[in-house]
């Protein structure tokens, strides 16, 4: 049962990733349809990606705007022979990190309110879906590892290509997915004790 | 039981680490083991199901779209790592050996064979690597088999002990004149090596501008060091490590402020 399920992900792994340095291709000689695909296919991903519980939904997706930008003026950087999605998440983790930076400078100069006006924060919290609950508990992880679990679970990279996207050595990138699994594991241990 | 737990729950990471999730199988050990350990077996079904990401509106791809194919006209890709590397490193020895052939080799002249070697090894090493770097930073999602900032500071502590070891230790005569001199030269250099260096690293595109701006300073500076090796005849330990050291220094911390000054001004 579970091969049939590994397979069935194989496939469905090897049809996205498949194709893509062919469209990036037509893309880099002008095919307006290309990047129309492109935006199609890759935009749940790295919308995935750019995402936190602390961004709201409009803040995520000018930060996708933006990231689409600068892969559109960063597109003669692709090499047909590289794989794309190293690329694409390289310029989506240096638009996060500039979302982020640019974040923590407004955050710094917004005045705080002493006193939370009536009606605020009492509202239940609706219960955490299964599947969003891991990538809650991501948050709690330090930044640079959770970028690394990110690009393996969203865009389903191997760590070599992971390595690639983040400027790191492939040995870097396995230190920090262990450091996060064992922490992970503790967090699961905790919520489900 | 609880040791013998953490090292089946290693396996199940190694086995994850080992392969990309399209061909991603556990073995026989694995599976028994994630049927017993509920965190391994949560852990291991989600990194292991496809994410199908946050939905987007048509209207914001359509945005999206629009904007991009406003202004699409066709380019062709960068030229491969190996051009890159070459045309990285004729720009590093076409400002050397321009500046070696107006200031002369006197320096290399008085040099014995250990000098000549040793140095002419760590500059030849130096930019090589760096060059190398260069051609992995100006191409997103290159493996980078090195850092570059390891490269630089190896290579400051290399010049540095090279310096100390194989030249003489006496009190230069006019210190601070002589090796004024030596530096602005060396730096003059390395401006332009550096000028020529980033002109070409702009055909590419980079997401580590800060790095990249170090990195472009620190092969300017090189170049500024190797003409200063070749035309400086001052050889004593303390100009060499303070005065020729200081092109390498100062070279790459204007290289990082320009870099930072120029992402600063490019996003605002």
């Amino acid at each position: 049962m579970r091969s049939e399920v590994n397979a069935v992900l194989a496939r469905d792994d090897h049809a996205r990733e498949a194709d893509l340095p062919g469209l990036m291709v037509r893309y880099q000689k002008g095919d307006p349809t290309a990047i129309e695909e492109l935006i199609a296919r890759l935009s749940p991903q790295i919308l995935r990606f750019l995402t936190s519980p602390r961004l709201s939904i409009s803040d995520a997706e000018d930060l996708l705007q933006e990231c689409w930008m600068r892969i559109h003026r960063s597109r003669q950087s692709y090499r047909p022979s590289e794989p794309v999605l190293p690329w694409i998440f390289a310029i989506a983790r240096h638009t996060r990190l500039d979302g982020y930076r640019r974040r923590r400078r407004r955050e710094s100069v917004e005045v705080l309110v002493p006193n939370v006006p009536d009606g605020f924060g009492h509202s239940e919290q609706p219960p955490i879906p299964e599947p969003e609950r891991i990538f809650h508990l991501l948050e709690t992880l330090p930044e640079s590892q959770r970028e690394v679990i990110l690009m393996l679970k969203v865009s389903g990279m191997s760590l070599e290509e992971v390595a690639r996207a983040t400027s790191c050595t492939v040995g870097a990138i396995k230190q920090k997915a262990h450091r996060a699994y064992a922490k992970l594991r503790l967090l699961l241990k905790k919520e489900n004790a | 039981m609880a040791a013998a737990s953490t090292l089946a729950c290693k396996l199940v990471e190694a086995e994850l680490d080992r392969l990309p999730r399209a061909e991603r199988e556990l073995s026989a050990e694995a599976r028994r083991h994630i049927q017993e350990c509920e965190c391994c077996l949560s852990l291991y079904t989600w990194l292991s199901e496809p994410d199908p990401g946050i939905a987007i509106s048509p209207q914001l791809r359509e945005r999206i779209a629009h904007a991009l194919t406003s202004s699409l006209p066709p380019i062709s890709p960068i030229s491969s790592p190996l051009v890159r590397i070459v045309q990285f490193l004729c720009a590093f020895a076409v400002v050397a050996v321009a500046a070696i052939a107006i200031l002369g080799v006197p320096g290399l002249l008085n040099m014995n064979v250990w000098q000549a070697a040793s140095f002419g090894a760590i500059l030849a090493a130096g930019a090589a690597l760096l060059c190398v770097s260069l051609a992995w930073q100006t191409a997103p999602g290159s493996l980078q088999r090195f850092s570059a900032r390891a490269v630089i500071a190896l290579l400051g502590a290399g010049f540095l002990i090279a310096s100390g070891l194989l030249f003489e230790w006496k009190a230069p005569k006019v210190f601070l004149a002589q090796g004024w001199h030596c530096s602005a030269t060396g730096i003059a250099v390395a401006a332009l090596a550096s000028a020529l260096l980033w002109m070409l690293a702009r055909r590419g595109a980079t997401v580590r501008p800060i790095t990249l701006g170090g990195t472009i300073g620190a092969v300017g500076g090189l170049a500024g060091v190797t003409v200063l090796e070749f035309a400086c005849a001052r050889h004593e330990a303390l100009h060499q490590a303070v005065w020729h050291g200081a092109v390498l220094l100062v070279s790459v911390g204007v290289g990082v402020l320009a870099a930072y000054l120029l992402d600063r001004t490019s996003k605002n």
